[in-house]
């Protein structure tokens, strides 16, 4: 049954999917252009100079795009179930509730986190050659906190859509506005090193509040 | 699952409101903080100060027993930092306390130090540019490799390759054994630009505590020890690379004494300012020939020292204290506590609870009896006992959520 489930989930963001990815390669590319660039038009050193003296990684246009990845994503696995009445079908499955929406959402996140694993992935096979290990994890470290709003990202969007009442989803909204904004609060390298995987598992954890929206749907709160 | 995850967002939404509330109410309520821009006055043997009304357009030049001064007598009673305009107004004395001066001379005896814990609680890459200190050229270059400080020594990388250099780092840790110096370092400071006018490498202490000089002289390593009290345990330093050349670095130790590493003879003299944290206050010293004006300044005190330049002792010193820092706003009522993720003293980003105040639990209260006469109907549970409780401690920030979550 979970696996008729996440094939269900598969078919409905397949091609989202491959979109995201496609978004988030042409962006990587276009910074690891940019740094191609400096290298090639100055010098390696000039490269390593900036990175050293400013809070500059090279990677700054890629911000918001983690973000716009986990939001979509989100939004194109749940808005087609609350709109065509399927969730009410999937919650007559038989299985637990909360294991048909904990599959839903763990396919959601799990699709995300290859994404932006390989990305990151990516990013580091380019740099290896070219940085030392120090200035690596501080263009990685500075980027980190933009992929797990992504993640966050997915997380609210999915517990809005879910929410039955409109009245609810307004602070569900502003609520992941505020919760999303704690990842774009500095803009200084490096600055979320001592709590990104405290933010990371808050974040994980945050997923399963669409668990509330889903039994608040159950409850036919209207 | 559903009833943790109540609490959960109920979590959430506190929090978000104990971060947001105060962030709005200071926005509302911002205020330009200013103190007045002032110095010590080699000729008036006293402070001078310009004072700045509200709007910014009447500009008062006085001292600190209240004479006032017009801009062009002002100029005058400064003449180490007005100086240039001194000399487009032909004004500039020949001598000034009986030492003869030019406008060169003031200039290079000239300086303007300044440092903030912003630049110092901050991560940062620990590889190191070693510049060519005796560059037969007249401007400094950037070298083409870094340096990094293993546990065990020194390696350069070369930048193009991304390759250690291991002949050069050879070179220098041999050089490196030879001083003994003890690995890993503990503190270290430089300079890596090529626009000053010389430079003087980096001053570094060991991990015994003990303080050197390294610098690149033709391809070269320099490392020199420098010899200091025993008792001194040098925190933080700064290498000055002033036009005067009288000075190597600043230099701060744990119990947070300021000192200055004089040039050429290496010599650790101490300043006689208030102690001074780096890491908790901004400053910025003004220096020329005869005197430092050193202001040491926080969120509340600005102290201000008028030190002699050549012995480093304190001349005189004023402070100026912003009494609407310790004003009792509204917020201490409103808010029992702050959180905030940002702050203007460090570049790191992590939850802050601050400005604790118990003026609130009043308003506490008040909301705790409006959520109980609300929800009296509504049977007892564990949950409507935690959101008392909550609303009991957070006050407003656990009441609305308490409100909006309301089934």
């Amino acid at each position: 049954m979970i696996k008729a489930i996440l094939y269900k989930e598969w078919i409905k963001i397949r091609y989202l999917f491959l979109l995201a990815a496609v978004i988030l390669m042409a962006f990587t590319a276009y910074c690891q252009l940019r740094i191609g660039n400096v290298i090639s038009l100055r010098s390696a050193a000039h490269l390593w100079e900036i990175l050293l003296t400013r809070d500059n990684t090279f990677y700054e246009a890629m911000r918001y795009v983690p973000l716009f990845s986990g939001v979509l994503l989100a939004l194109f696995q749940f808005v087609p179930e609350m709109q065509q009445k399927r969730l009410k079908l999937c919650l007559h499955l038989p299985l637990p509730q909360n294991k048909i929406i904990g599959s839903m959402l763990g396919f959601g996140v799990s699709l995300l986190i290859i994404l932006f694993v390989v990305t990151y992935l990516i990013i580091f096979l380019y740099l290896n050659p070219i940085l030392a290990p120090e200035l690596i994890s501080r263009v990685m470290l500075t980027m980190l906190p933009w992929f797990v709003a992504g993640i966050a990202g997915y997380a609210f969007v999915a517990f809005t859509v879910l929410e039955p009442t409109w009245k609810r989803r307004l602070l569900n909204i502003l609520a992941g506005v505020a919760f999303i904004r704690i990842f774009y609060l500095s803009g200084y390298a490096e600055a979320y090193n001592q709590v990104i995987v405290w933010l990371l598992i808050i974040t994980l954890a945050l997923a399963g509040l669409s668990f509330l929206s889903v039994s608040r749907f159950k409850d036919g709160v209207q | 699952m559903s009833k943790t995850y109540k609490i959960i967002y109920y979590i959430l939404l506190t929090a978000i409101l104990a971060w947001l509330l105060p962030w709005f109410y200071n926005l509302a309520t911002l205020k330009k903080e200013r103190t007045p821009f002032t110095l010590y006055s080699e000729i008036i043997e006293d402070f001078a100060m310009i004072n700045v009304n509200q709007n910014e357009k009447d500009l008062r030049y006085t001292d600190r027993k209240g004479d006032i001064y017009t801009e062009r007598q002002f100029d005058s009673i400064l003449p180490m930092f007005y100086y240039r305009q001194l000399v487009t107004d032909n004004r500039l004395p020949d001598t000034i306390r009986g030492v003869p001066v030019t406008a060169s001379k003031i200039r290079r005896e000239n300086f303007i130090f300044r440092t903030r814990p912003l630049d110092i609680n901050v991560h940062h890459p620990e590889l190191y540019s070693l510049l060519e200190s005796r560059s037969k050229r007249v401007d400094l270059t950037m070298p083409d490799d870094v340096f990094r400080l293993t546990k065990n020594g020194i390696e350069f990388i070369d930048m193009e390759s991304n390759q250690v250099n291991k002949e050069k780092s050879a070179l220098f840790q041999s050089v490196f054994q030879q001083k003994e110096v003890a690995f890993p370092i503990r503190t270290i400071a430089g300079n890596p630009t090529n626009r000053k006018e010389y430079d003087e490498g980096y001053l570094f202490t060991d991990n015994e505590g003990k303080l050197f000089h390294l610098k690149q002289m033709q391809g070269r390593p320099f490392l020199r020890p420098i010899s200091i009290d025993a008792d001194v345990q040098i925190s933080q330093i700064w290498v000055t690379e002033f036009l005067n050349r009288k000075y190597f670095g600043f230099l701060t130790d744990v119990n947070n004494q300021f000192y200055v590493l004089t040039a050429p003879d290496y010599s650790l003299v101490k300043v006689e300012i208030p102690p001074f944290n780096p890491k908790k206050e901004n400053m910025t010293i003004f220096g020329n020939m005869f005197s430092w004006t050193v202001v040491q300044s926080d969120k509340k005190d600005e102290i201000l020292t008028a030190i002699d330049a050549k012995t480093l002792t304190a001349i005189d010193s004023m402070a100026y204290h912003n009494a609407d820092k310790d004003k009792t706003g509204l917020a201490s009522y409103l808010f029992p506590l702050q959180l905030s993720f940002t702050s203007t003293k460090d570049k790191f980003f992590y939850p802050r609870l601050k400005d604790f105040s118990y003026r609130a639990l009043a308003l506490n209260l008040v909301l705790l009896v409006v959520y109980v006469l609300l929800f009296r109907k509504t049977k007892f549970s564990t949950t409507k006992l935690f959101k008392s409780l909550s609303i009991a401690v957070l006050g407003v920030f656990a009441f609305i959520p308490a409100l909006l979550m309301r089934e």
